[in-house]
């Protein structure tokens, strides 16, 4: 899905949240038509997980997964980042060579984006090959509350394409979502951000309200003053998340969307982990080739018919449709193949080559 | 109607006729279970007035009293749910015991909430044993019941044996929700003459009817918010005597902040209720009190302070005040507290109350008129399988309902 862009901007940064740093050094100025200018916006919205599964998910532009962006290495990229939503966040383009203020890390590159601020993030698309971005705020919850799209950098001379000439070009991000756990987070987060922008409005919110320190012997010293840390017993109970829910773009089977080849042709399917769980993608009835990772080409393309994919990993895999039917690829971890333990669902697709009549006829599957 | 009466209250622990062994489900439905306790445990001074004023003291009770360890109003309660086959649908239940007042039968539990519930997106239903609409706001006092005869609509049909008759009765609840925050209720309920009477779980002819239209917000904003709550309400109740049938009441209440800060919040609350009841020229017994016409209204101040926002420190100031229409009685209580926060949910606190001396007849000998009262209260809520949200939550009312 490509993104959008070309939208008027302002000659100047942008005002907004605080600490928005100046253009990276070597940058085109403001008003260049060398950049590439995107926008995004944060909302909550009601998204399908699976038929009857509606659950409350963070959205880039309204949508989950987040647009894809697919510019050329060496591009100028200027993405002006609204947030609409109650929360607060930032956004990390993982994988890419950004400059250090433009890494979307709170409280360490940058502050995080209150509700209605905007912030720009500026940077040269480098390197080349598979990347994605995510809100780097309430990691744990935002992510798997859809806050994360990917990012691709391509080259004209594209090293994979000149020994694997593919026609079909997919981009699969797995994640994986403990339902109740994200609810549960966004109410209490929902309710502590208001507060905390009551204050910001009062202009009294400090730090140890913010449960920020600007050392770790600031924080010390608090807590000797009666500060009490939010990971302790006393204020929270440890219930990490337990995914029910494994995605492939913001969807679990049987609403996950098939990947369409034509026989005798090239594929390559971008995996995505932008989940806290592994998956073991395996694909039936073909071999593939694994020729980047983390977006770096192999100089030795691996072949296999199942590639692990772990937290935060980008895989780039290419396979020849010489094969025809309609064959699974899934993970093989077999419990992301179910929804809410109910198996088959979760991180399940279908290569379904393009015309193929069989003498058997595919049906979804709900409880085997 | 026992037998109705009879199948609600044994409904949560029985095992439904239809669902017998020999069509076992093929699976079972997620089912949350809620659990939570509400402890108040309090040393209480007193100063005894000459004259009665409170509903608390049992008859025959010592003029004088110099102190008690006072445990009721501690909670104790269990709360199901499931999801039907449309997703939108639950159904549950709710089931709690109480300590009714010290002075009556002290370490007796009473059966508080006995109820099933459906939930949809528009509308609730409650069926059974519950804590019946009888106020529009809670007070800032250290138990509910400090000021019940002023805070909450009473029971005509109470003996006053005890102060949970005001509060709890066997209902049918409904609760149509117009936004996520503004909701309209009806309500049918049987009040008891005593509810500690095992007979009374029994008892489910209709005497009291009501409606309310009410607003609330979300509680974990209701402190960035100028309005917190809002109604207005009208009960009717059965008392059929000296020809009139039905005694006709009026509630209304506000509780807004007047000053917006999650820190540094200062709210005000006011709660009036006029109840047309039965004339009584005068007040012979407990019941005398609960049917005459009357007017209350009850106001209150709290403080509260959240350092870093986490519960520490409040402190409140209550108003009462009520008149007994036909023989011109009047009564009028102040307490003022302070808890202070000691861990999430637990508090301590010093508590002191002052009931003004009115002349009742001597029937009923009540005579607190200085109370101090020492506590600790703690509670916690724990949801085992979690599987639901509330309908007011944040996420709820800020970006659409999902069951």
């Amino acid at each position: 899905m490509p993104m959008s862009g070309g939208a008027p901007m302002s000659p100047a940064m942008p005002s907004g949240a605080s600490g928005q740093p100046s253009l990276p050094r070597n940058a085109p100025p403001p008003e260049s038509p060398l950049y590439k200018r995107f926008k995004l916006e944060l909302k909550v919205i009601q998204h399908e997980l699976a038929p009857g599964v509606v659950v409350h998910m963070m959205a880039f532009n309204g949508q989950v997964p987040a647009p894809t962006f697919r510019v050329k290495e060496g591009d100028w990229v200027w993405v002006d980042f609204t947030n609409a939503s109650d929360e607060m966040h930032t956004i990390h383009w993982h994988g890419l060579t950004v400059p250090f203020r433009m890494d979307g890390v709170p409280y360490m590159t940058q502050d995080a984006v209150m509700k209605g601020e905007k912030y720009s993030y500026v940077f040269r698309a480098e390197p080349y090959g598979t990347h994605f971005y995510h809100c780097h705020f309430g990691t744990i919850m935002h992510m798997q509350a859809g806050m994360y799209g990917a990012f691709i950098v391509e080259r004209d001379d594209d090293p994979i394409r000149k020994e694997f000439p593919y026609t079909q070009d997919y981009v699969q991000i797995l994640s994986s979502i403990d339902t109740v756990y994200v609810r549960d987070q966004m109410n209490s987060m929902f309710a502590r951000m208001r507060q905390r922008d009551a204050l910001l409005m009062r202009k009294r919110l400090d730090l140890p309200t913010q449960s920020r320190f600007a050392t770790l012997a600031d924080l010390v010293k608090a807590m000797a003053k009666g500060f009490v840390p939010p990971y302790l017993k006393s204020r929270t109970a440890p219930e990490p998340p337990n995914p029910n829910f494994f995605t492939i773009n913001g969807r679990s089977y049987p609403s996950t969307e098939e990947l369409l080849v034509r026989q005798g042709e090239w594929s390559r399917i971008r995996l995505i982990n932008a989940g806290n769980v592994g998956h073991s993608m395996h694909l039936h009835g073909h071999d593939f080739y694994q020729v980047c990772d983390d977006g770096a080409p192999l100089r030795a393309p691996q072949r296999m018919s199942t590639v692990w994919v772990p937290p935060g990993k980008t895989i780039d895999i290419v396979f020849l449709a010489d094969n025809p039917g309609v064959w699974a690829f899934h993970d093989h971890l077999v419990e992301h193949t179910a929804n809410n333990g109910v198996y088959p669902g979760g991180v399940m697709t279908a290569v379904a080559y393009e015309g193929f009549r069989g003498d058997y006829t595919p049906s979804i599957s709900l409880d085997e | 109607m026992s037998s109705r009466a009879l199948i609600l209250a044994v409904a949560l622990v029985s095992t439904p006729a239809f669902a017998d062994d020999s069509d076992p489900a093929p699976s079972t439905p997620a089912v949350e279970l809620g659990f939570g306790l509400r402890g108040v445990v309090s040393i209480n001074g007193y100063r005894s007035a000459a004259v009665p004023i409170s509903l608390s003291t049992p008859a025959g009770a010592p003029a004088r009293y110099s102190g008690v360890l006072d445990f009721s109003d501690t909670y104790l309660y269990v709360q199901p749910r499931l999801s039907l086959y449309r997703r939108s649908l639950r159904i549950g239940g709710l089931f709690a015991v109480t300590f009714p007042d010290a002075y009556f039968q002290p370490g007796i539990p009473l059966i508080a909430e006995a109820k099933l519930t459906f939930e949809s997106r528009y509308l609730d239903v409650h069926a059974g044993r519950t804590r019946i609409m009888s106020a529009l706001l809670p007070f800032p006092t250290l138990r509910d019941d400090d000021l019940l005869r002023f805070t909450d609509a009473q029971n005509p049909f109470s003996s006053g044996q005890s102060t949970a008759d005001q509060q709890f009765g066997n209902a049918v609840e409904v609760f149509g929700w117009i936004t996520p925050r503004w909701f309209v209720d009806a309500h049918a309920e049987n009040l008891t003459d005593n509810i500690l009477k095992v007979e009374s779980l029994k008892a489910f002819e209709l005497n009291a009817f009501g409606f309310d239209v009410g607003y609330r917000q979300t509680p974990s904003l209701a402190r960035i918010s100028i309005v917190r709550r809002a109604g207005l309400g009208v009960n009717l109740y059965h008392v059929d005597e000296s020809g009139k049938t039905l005694a006709l009441e009026a509630l209304g209440g506000v509780w807004l902040n007047l000053i917006v800060d999650p820190i540094h919040s200062l709210d005000w609350r006011m709660h009036v209720i006029y109840n047309d009841g039965v004339p009584r020229a005068t007040l012979a017994t407990l019941n005398d009190t609960f049917r005459a016409r009357q007017f209350s209204a009850v106001t209150a101040l709290q403080y509260d302070y959240r350092r870093q926002l986490l519960p520490t420190f409040r402190t409140a100031v209550v108003g009462a005040y009520k008149r007994y229409v036909d023989s011109s009685i009047d009564q009028w209580s102040v307490i003022a507290n302070g808890f202070y926060s000691v861990g999430l949910g637990v508090d301590v606190g010093l508590q002191y109350e002052y009931h003004s001396p009115v002349s009742f007849p001597a029937a009923f000998d009540d005579s607190l008129q200085h109370v101090l009262k020492l506590a600790v209260v703690g509670r916690f809520d724990m949801v085992f399988n979690k599987q639901f949200d509330v309908r007011d939550s944040p996420v709820n009312t800020q970006s659409g309902y999902l069951p």
